[in-house]
């Protein structure tokens, strides 16, 4: 649409100035020559600038109309609706993180009161095995103790059993971290967003001001850019790593 | 032997905290960024280290690369733990120097078996 606009007022400045330029060619007028072409370059970028402005009112015109006022954000300090929202998202990192610390505060006692119990079946075979060696019980009560071992060996193996899991339930307590960088980044993007969108908003109320050379300086400050990714959610990206067999793969394959 | 688990998630500081425990590491200590954890790898008592990538501050590769610019620190060895898969990152870290790359999410079987392969080289 805007290509559209600007491609027309464009050819209206060409049609108007086109003869102009041919006669000046034509009589050797170098200086008038490129009076035109000046102006015409002119003509178009002051063509550009008007549609950004006109752009940029009417995204701030349909952004305001969520309740969303940017005017605020450039006349005052006040907290916007971004703030707000990405303040809810810190909050969602906090809760869960306590939440997370919570199950594993359970889970550690579980797995101490579980090593516990793992020490006293130790101790408890251990008697049994004495108790088996007794000439009495051999004569009289064989099964019993032969059967009281192997129900507590069987629990020691199920204790054992039991801590693995609990500790798997820790390990994956994982995701706070996981769901905590994602949400991180929506809060730095949601912020840049704004940023961004204010300035922008603030351009189009100057735009009389702005030079194409400063609005290309000011666009290239923001290209060198360490690029962090962070957890990789599209299962389809062949350049990242998917499980841990992939990294594996890749460094083997490196020599590591 | 001292181990310094570098992570800004305390969750994530504490699971690894569990699991070194579990295979028997005793002293463990703890930082919340690359900043943090390198006065504690300059006092010369850390023996392995095992930290995150992305953290505000200093980031984990960038205190990888520290690690192995200065002489006295170049041969602890590192694990780095981390949600980066891209194979560009994951290149980017062997070639700096860990001895070990896990990515997140891991279960407590990979993180034992590479904390395992890495002490017994």
């Amino acid at each position: 649409m805007i290509d559209e606009q600007l491609d027309l007022k464009i050819i209206d400045a060409l049609r108007d100035k086109a003869s102009a330029l041919m006669e000046a060619v034509e009589s050797g007028n170098l200086k008038e020559s490129v009076d035109l072409i000046n102006i015409l370059n002119k003509t178009r970028q002051e063509v550009f600038y008007e549609e950004v402005g006109v752009l940029t009112r009417t995204l701030h015109n349909s952004i305001k109309a969520y309740g969303i006022d940017l005017g605020e954000k450039l006349n005052s300090n006040s907290e916007t609706v971004v703030e707000n929202a990405s303040q809810s998202l810190s909050y969602v990192i906090d809760i869960t993180e306590k939440n997370s610390h919570e199950t594993m505060d359970r889970v550690d006692s579980l797995i101490s009161q579980s090593q516990e119990l793992s020490k006293q079946n130790a101790q408890i075979i251990e008697s049994l095995r004495t108790i088996a060696q007794l000439e009495e019980v051999k004569d009289k009560a064989p099964e019993a103790i032969s059967t009281a071992l192997e129900l507590t060996e069987i629990n020691t193996a199920k204790i054992n059993e039991m801590e693995m899991e609990l500790m798997n339930i820790i390990v994956s307590q994982g995701i706070q971290d996981i769901s905590g960088q994602l949400i991180r980044k929506v809060i730095d993007l949601l912020s840049d967003v704004e940023l961004k969108l204010v300035s922008l908003v603030r351009m189009a109320s100057n735009i009389e001001e702005l030079s194409p050379l400063a609005v290309e300086n000011r666009a290239n400050e923001h290209v060198e850019q360490k690029v962090i990714t962070g957890p990789q959610i599209d299962k389809n990206n062949e350049n990242a790593a998917h499980s841990q067999e992939d990294v594996d793969d890749l460094l083997s394959n490196l020599g590591f | 032997m001292r181990v310094l688990v570098v992570d800004d998630f305390s969750t994530m500081r504490r699971i690894v905290k569990n699991l070194l425990k579990d295979i028997g590491f005793e002293n463990i200590e703890e930082a919340d960024d690359g900043k943090t954890a390198l006065p504690i790898l300059k006092t010369g008592k850390i023996d392995f280290l095992v930290t995150d990538w992305n953290m505000p501050g200093l980031s984990g590769i960038d205190l990888v690369k520290t690690i192995r610019s200065e002489p006295a620190l170049a041969n602890i060895p590192i694990l780095m733990v981390t949600a980066e898969a891209k194979r560009e990152q994951i290149i980017e870290a062997a070639q700096a120097g860990v001895n070990g790359y896990v990515v997140k999410p891991f279960t407590a079987q990979v993180l034992k078996e590479k904390i395992e392969k890495i002490f017994s080289r």
